[in-house]
């Protein structure tokens, strides 16, 4: 409550502040909504705070983060910041979705963005992104493959859903194509929340023989990671960089590169290029997903493997390699092992 | 407990109900028997391998291989002659015996006919199991030691989801062991209210239980969303890692089950021990059980009824902290909102089918813990049954046991009633 009272008091201090000085100066203004769990959550808020603070280095953008405590507070978060002369209002988040709708809807001169969410357009001035998690998936995939000892790789999901399934193919697919013959264990712990559940799936399939397991579970992640500390093998993080959770074990992470997309549609104001209604897609190829590099997994990866990482990014953007989408899949292809999904196209194949 | 009819039969109502139950018991084994040779028997091929060395383990020893169909035919085979045995001349005390082992072969033949034509680690599992037994243990233990004084403790969950969040919470900022030591204090603290509740007080038991619940689910789940992310230094505590026993670890399959494992896993077996030599073997402990019986003629013999009981309730709740910083200090190291996930219901379910006693609560713990991990191993297995089912397999094996299985099992005698001293 007193986060969220702070936050505007600041959004609505800056921009009565800001209200005439910037408007003198022409200068871009940008405020950025936070999702639930705000700032200094070592994920998708503060990734974004970093693509703010590129666009304020490049194009002199000011920019303002208000920070909703809950979902309930969203609309009227954005509803304010709407009335204040920001040339764009950023958001993220699924929970955001409605309520920057509706808001969208009220002021249709104000313009939107929306990181991360769904392929469905949002409204004629709001631009919405969709990360290709699979590719990301994909790359972690490739990278797992080619770095196992045991030859026998895994996946702990949180529950068994097609979301969830899409970050499993994608893994799945990369990790056949870097190796046809790696085993690839698929396994969901039934919940998000609950990092006992994970250490224990996780522990299940290290005793099974796999040494690199890819946590797609929420904060029962914290579990698959730290399995993977107590048994001194490998986890691979997720959406944001969690490498920091356990030096030395975690092989990286899949991240979900908010900033980027944040970043871009600054850009696309001070550009003069904004197209409102418009869905971009962010994968490998767009740096919207990226395998996390950083002090916590420095030289757990060969060299000649993150090499690679640029060969893939070239294939996807030729299209020699097209990471299939779960939503896209026949319904036979969906299920695991069977054709064409338990064989896919070796990158020699695929040429 | 409402579980079993206190109400006065006549020995004609048990005999017409022996002889029904017999009948029953045989047509259930024999259902069984045809269930496992159609489902399993016939639908299985190749042969199911369990890995019995673990990656780690010094040791090495032949993997088990069962041919799937032939097992799943010898099994129904066995269930067929129980089934006829039980019709023929069954009831008495060899019943429980024969549905036990028959539900048993059932689930051997189940997991071969999932592991057919693949391998698994038979070890790993029997590890996990040992795991997931502890905080149902714990809560069962819990239960036990305060229903031994006749009051019902619903309120387990909730000091599990304390002893969760005092061990982080405390773990975090001074260490694993403080953080140990706060979480029995607060499960000690919550026994204590909800003895000044039920004793002193004389507040329905259920109710009490059910607001130390909530109390505690509310107050964890707000102090983690608002202070605990926020900081999240204070939510970061140190783990117990598994604790190897010199020699013993090397024995093959037992070593890694019973010792290879973290101070939860022997604490658990040790107070378990304990706690069955303090209600059986001194005489505080049958005071205590005095209590549960009969009040008046305790209270008569010069004990202190009230005092027994606030003293039993709170080394339950002690007991039952201790299981809840398994979650956090012997998992993970951090809380989240409910995490305990109605572990502390099904610890008072072991308590139950461990007919109020101490060995048989953990006995009944391992198996919802070998439910537990069953599910996971057979996520891994990909067998066509879907994960949600899976996840169920825990609870129902609580329904199966409680229901069906544990048959006349008799509470404390006193159970559940306040005492008015005269």
């Amino acid at each position: 409550m007193l986060k969220s009272i702070l936050g505007r008091g600041l959004a609505v201090a800056l921009a009565i502040g800001l209200g005439s000085s910037a408007y003198a100066q022409d200068k871009l203004k940008v405020a950025m909504i936070t999702s639930e769990s705000g700032l200094g959550d070592r994920s998708f808020n503060d990734m974004m705070v970093e693509g703010m603070k590129k666009a304020e280095a490049d194009f002199g953008a000011e920019y303002v983060v208000i920070q909703p405590r809950a979902v309930s507070e969203f609309q009227s978060a954005i509803a304010r910041a709407a009335g204040q002369g920001f040339d764009i209002i950023i958001g993220s988040s699924f929970d955001m979705i409605k309520p920057m709708q509706e808001v969208a809807k009220a002021f249709p001169d104000q313009k939107f963005g929306l990181v991360d969410v769904g392929p469905e357009p949002l409204g004629p001035n709001v631009v919405s992104t969709v990360t290709k998690d699979w590719e990301g998936s994909f790359l972690v995939g490739w990278i797992a493959a080619k770095t196992t000892k045991t030859g026998k790789i895994g996946f702990v999901g949180g529950k068994d859903i097609p979301i969830i399934h899409r970050f499993f193919i994608g893994y799945y697919y990369g990790a056949k194509m870097a190796n046809p013959d790696v085993e690839v264990f698929e396994s969901y712990s039934g919940t998000f929340t609950d990092p006992a559940a994970g250490k224990e799936y996780t522990l299940a399939l290290i005793n099974e023989g796999s040494d690199i397991n890819y946590a797609v579970a929420g904060s029962t992640s914290a579990g698959v990671i730290d399995a993977a500390k107590e048994t001194n093998t490998f986890a691979i993080g997720v959406d944001s960089n969690q490498n920091y959770m356990a030096p030395g074990n975690v092989l990286t992470s899949m991240m979900k590169r908010v900033d980027t997309q944040a970043y871009d549609m600054i850009k696309s104001i001070a550009d003069g290029d904004f197209k409102g209604g418009e869905v971009l897609y962010y994968g490998l190829a767009e740096d919207g997903v990226a395998a996390a590099m950083d002090e916590y997994n420095d030289g757990l990866i060969a060299e000649d493997v993150l090499a690679d990482v640029d060969m893939l990014k070239q294939k996807i953007l030729t299209g020699e390699i097209v990471v299939p989408n779960y939503f896209d899949l026949e319904p036979g292809q969906k299920e695991m092992g069977k054709p064409p999904m338990a064989t896919p196209p070796s990158v020699a194949d695929a040429k | 407990m409402a579980v079993t009819d206190t109400a006065p039969v006549t020995t004609a109502d048990i005999e017409l109900a022996r002889r029904r139950q017999k009948k029953v018991n045989g047509v259930i084994l024999l259902g069984l028997a045809v269930f496992v040779a159609v489902a399993f028997g016939a639908t299985s091929e190749g042969n199911a391998v369990f890995r019995l060395t673990l990656p780690r383990d010094a040791i090495s020893i032949p993997n088990l291989v069962v041919p799937a169909a032939p097992y799943a035919y010898i099994v129904a085979g066995l269930l067929a002659f129980f089934g006829i045995r039980q019709f023929m001349r069954g009831g008495g005390r060899s019943t429980n015996v024969f549905l036990g082992i028959g539900l048993l072969l059932v689930v051997t033949a189940f997991l071969t006919w999932a592991t057919a034509g693949k391998s698994f680690s038979l070890t790993g599992m029997l590890e996990s199991t040992m795991v997931r037994a502890v905080p149902i243990a714990l809560g069962g233990l819990a239960g036990v030691l305060s229903e031994r004084v006749a009051v019902v403790n619903i309120a387990i969950e909730g000091m599990l989801l304390a002893g969760a969040f005092a061990g982080a919470l405390i773990g975090s900022v001074l260490g694993g062991f403080v953080g140990i030591l706060g979480a029995v204090a607060i499960g000690g603290l919550f026994g204590f209210i909800l003895a000044a509740l039920v004793v002193t007080h004389r507040v329905d038991q259920i109710i009490a239980g059910v607001a130390i619940n909530l109390f505690v689910l509310g107050l964890t789940s707000y102090v983690s969303s608002q202070v605990l992310t926020k900081y999240t230094w204070l939510n970061n505590a140190p783990v117990f890692r598994p604790i190897d026993i010199p020699l013993l670890s090397d024995l093959p399959v037992i070593g890694p089950v019973l010792f290879r494992q973290n101070l939860f896993v022997y604490g658990a077996l040790i107070m378990v021990l304990v706690a069955t030599y303090y209600l059986f073997h001194t005489r505080s402990g049958l005071r205590a059980r005095a209590v549960g019986e009969h009040p008046e003629a305790a209270d008569t013999l010069g004990i202190d009824v009230y005092r027994t009981r606030y003293i039993n309730v709170t080394i339950a709740g002690m007991v039952a902290g201790f299981g809840g910083a398994w979650f956090t200090l012997g998992s993970v190291g951090r809380f989240d909102e409910g995490m305990t996930g109605g572990r502390g219901y099904i610890g008072l379910a072991a308590m139950i089918f461990g007919r109020w006693h101490p060995v048989g609560a953990l006995m009944a713990a391992l198996v919802f813990g070998f439910a537990d991990s069953l599910q996971q191993k057979l996520a891994i297995l990909h067998t066509p049954i879907p994960s949600e089912f899976l996840a169920m397999a825990p609870y129902i094996a609580t329904i199966v046991l409680v229901a069906g299985l544990i048959g006349r099992a008799r509470p404390p005698a006193a159970d559940g009633q306040p005492y008015i001293k005269e």
